[in-house]
């Protein structure tokens, strides 16, 4: 009875916020899109979901993508930086990206007692510094992170600079500093934010070690795109060398006594309008920290591999299907000096966005995670299933305000205990984008 | 324990106004310095052809644009038709060669009506006055069913009408319309001075 209650105050607050503050006036829009003044959904279906537009915009350096048509010759990146309007603090920088969440939710552990939470809480707010030094090619990026998941610890999550050359048809970057593993995020499928709140499973699935995919580690990456006219085919390739995770899955920001390197390679093909194909694949080797059957903890260093291949393909401009495979070989090892066995996962996942009229769409994704150790130590194919549904509504013309609804169901069995647990969870949230 | 959940919620709003606040006042002072030109559409009153072309004009600029901006003033047609084949040629944008071609239609139309309620009514000239009332045949939509030296509709050619009919024949035609005609009436907001621009241009066709 606590509960409903709980949960009913919460959608009424949800609720009043959406009333709240959806009457914007201003014609509010990020930093990217004032400069252009330019809709939010110039770049994104509904943000943060980028479209080719979008995709392409990064991989300039900043810069929107000119037309390409068949009878012109491309604009090298440099006259593109001519004409950008003149540099101000305000089409540089974003204060003001905040989500509001309410999420109620009811976990299930095999021989535990159930348990239910329910929390309304700033779920981000951050601040973003990004754009280009002007009148060169250089561009810069940063994003700030005041409040992450209810909790004010503020820290710089992603910061670095870089230079774009060539031309709009054949283009490269290179880049260093602290950025999110996706350089350029892949084509759509593969995109770590979807129009749900949660990315596919292995992405943030840690497995038995401590590394999980969707980090934002420190490193240099270099990247070529060839676009063809009107955007008809988009290839791109992104090369990247990182620091690697601590022994507790943090990401390694600074100086460190290892010598090993991760390695990440993204291959993205676009098909216009909005369908694409990508290919990932990872390399690493991290220190892990491991507790043996007896509590003893003690260190070993896996070798990581994941290798992923997604699609998407738009029909009609309405309705998006995507899917993904993602595969990961991981070594593991149980007592200290032991023999290494290997941690196997196959994630696989079908998501349908349906976009009934701009700025509103209806999404559901069924994800699927099959997991088993082999060799001494082995344990049998365990796997987790996650159903997830929502609806996404943008509030503001420009786009800037975007209201979401969704429900989870998961349910599964632990790779290394083979113990059951369920996770039932409803979320709606309101991010504001100023 | 209840006295905890309220002080939360009064956190939550507290930052949450004090966010939407600092949002709002940092946004307005980048976009009053840059005010758009009001732009009123009544796409009831469009011509029947026109009104496809406006939505296609609507779902596929407004992907990217605010009407306000899309909408600019004093384009000339092979501006419009420029821009446009443009716009096709960028990223993500989701329109064809027959798109382009209606979403053209529509900018030339909603030119040459905002060309007109531009135009002050002193300032009008005889053959300011035949301009504008050839925009406006164009804008109206007249020529989906009328013909002029062979270019148009099938329902009837207009050539040498300012012969056969006078002002005063050709004013009441276009107010009340003969009865049983398919021909629809003169939107609501046509005003006296837009009729007699009309009626002036139709007036200029003399030939056969």
């Amino acid at each position: 009875m606590k509960s409903t209650m709980r949960f009913l105050n919460g959608f009424m607050f949800v609720i009043a916020c959406i009333f709240l503050f959806s009457p914007v006036p201003a014609k509010a829009v990020p930093q990217f899109a004032r400069r252009y003044n330019l809709k939010c959904s110039a770049c994104h279906t509904i943000a943060p979901v980028l479209n080719e537009q979008g995709y392409m915009f990064k991989r300039l350096g900043f810069h929107l993508p000119p037309a390409l048509e068949k009878t012109l010759a491309a604009p090298s990146l440099l006259q593109l930086v001519e004409k950008e309007p003149q540099w101000s603090l305000t089409n540089n920088a974003a204060l003001a990206v905040a989500d509001f969440s309410f999420s109620a939710e009811r976990v299930t552990q095999d021989g535990t007692t159930p348990s239910s939470t329910s929390a309304f809480q700033v779920a981000a707010w951050n601040a973003y510094f990004g754009g280009w030094i002007p009148y060169t090619n250089f561009f810069y990026y940063s994003e700030f992170d005041i409040t992450t998941g209810g909790v004010t610890n503020p820290q710089l999550m992603n910061a670095n600079f870089g230079y774009a050359g060539g031309n709009a048809k054949s283009s490269w970057y290179v880049d260093g500093g602290r950025e999110h593993l996706q350089v350029a995020e892949g084509t759509r499928a593969a995109e770590v934010y979807s129009l749900l709140p949660s990315s596919p499973l292995l992405y943030e699935t840690t497995s038995p070690t401590t590394f999980v995919f969707d980090q934002s580690p420190v490193g240099i990456d270099a990247g070529y795109t060839w676009a063809s006219s009107n955007y008809k085919h988009v290839f791109a390739a992104t090369a990247k060398v990182t620091n690697g995770d601590n022994v507790d899955g943090s990401e390694i920001l600074g100086p460190s006594a290892r010598n090993s390197k991760d390695v990440w390679l993204d291959v993205d093909y676009w098909y216009a309008p909005e369908s694409g194909v990508t290919f990932v694949d990872y390399y690493g080797k991290k220190d892990n920290l491991q507790t043996d059957p007896l509590g003893n903890q003690f260190t070993f260093s896996p070798h990581i591999r994941r290798q992923g291949v997604f699609a998407n393909y738009k029909l009609l401009s309405k309705v998006d299907l995507l899917g993904g495979y993602m595969h990961s070989d991981d070594d593991w090892q149980v007592v200290q000096g032991g023999v290494l066995s290997s941690f196997i996962a196959n994630n696989y996942y079908g998501a349908v966005d349906y976009y009934i009229v701009q700025g509103l769409a209806v999404s559901g994704r069924f994800d699927r995670l099959n997991q088993k150790i082999t060799g001494p130590s082995s344990v049998g194919l365990q796997n987790t299933h996650d159903w997830t549904v929502g609806v996404s509504k943008t509030f503001t013309p420009s786009g800037n305000v975007v209201g979401r609804l969704a429900y989870s169901d998961l349910a599964g069995r632990d790779p290394v205990t083979a113990v059951g647990n369920t996770d039932k969870q409803f979320q709606a949230d309101v991010a504001f984008n100023f | 324990m209840k006295q905890q959940y309220g002080l939360r919620i009064i956190r939550m709003i507290a930052l949450a106004g004090l966010v939407g606040f600092m949002g709002a006042a940092y946004t307005y002072g980048q976009f009053s310095q840059d005010k758009k030109a009001d732009v009123e559409i009544n796409s009831k009153a469009m011509p029947k052809d026109i009104q496809p072309a406006y939505h296609e004009f609507m779902e596929k600029c407004s992907e990217c644009h605010e009407v306000e901006s899309s909408l600019k003033l004093n384009m000339e047609s092979s501006q419009w038709q420029s821009e446009v084949k443009r716009m096709e040629a960028m990223a993500s944008s989701q329109f064809n060669d027959d798109q382009a071609k209606s979403i053209l239609k529509f900018l030339n139309y909603d030119e040459a009506l905002r060309a007109f309620k531009q135009k002050p009514t002193s300032d009008v000239t005889s053959s300011d006055s035949v301009m504008i009332g050839r925009q406006l045949y164009s804008a109206q939509g007249c020529d989906a069913c009328h013909s002029i030296e062979g270019k148009g509709g099938s329902m009837g050619s207009l050539d040498g009408v300012g012969t056969r009919l006078s002002h005063e024949q050709l004013v009441h035609r276009l107010v009340v319309p003969s009865a049983g005609s398919v021909m629809p009436a003169l939107p609501a907001d046509t005003s006296e001075v837009q009729i007699g621009n009309l009626v002036d241009y139709l007036l200029t066709l003399k030939g056969h």
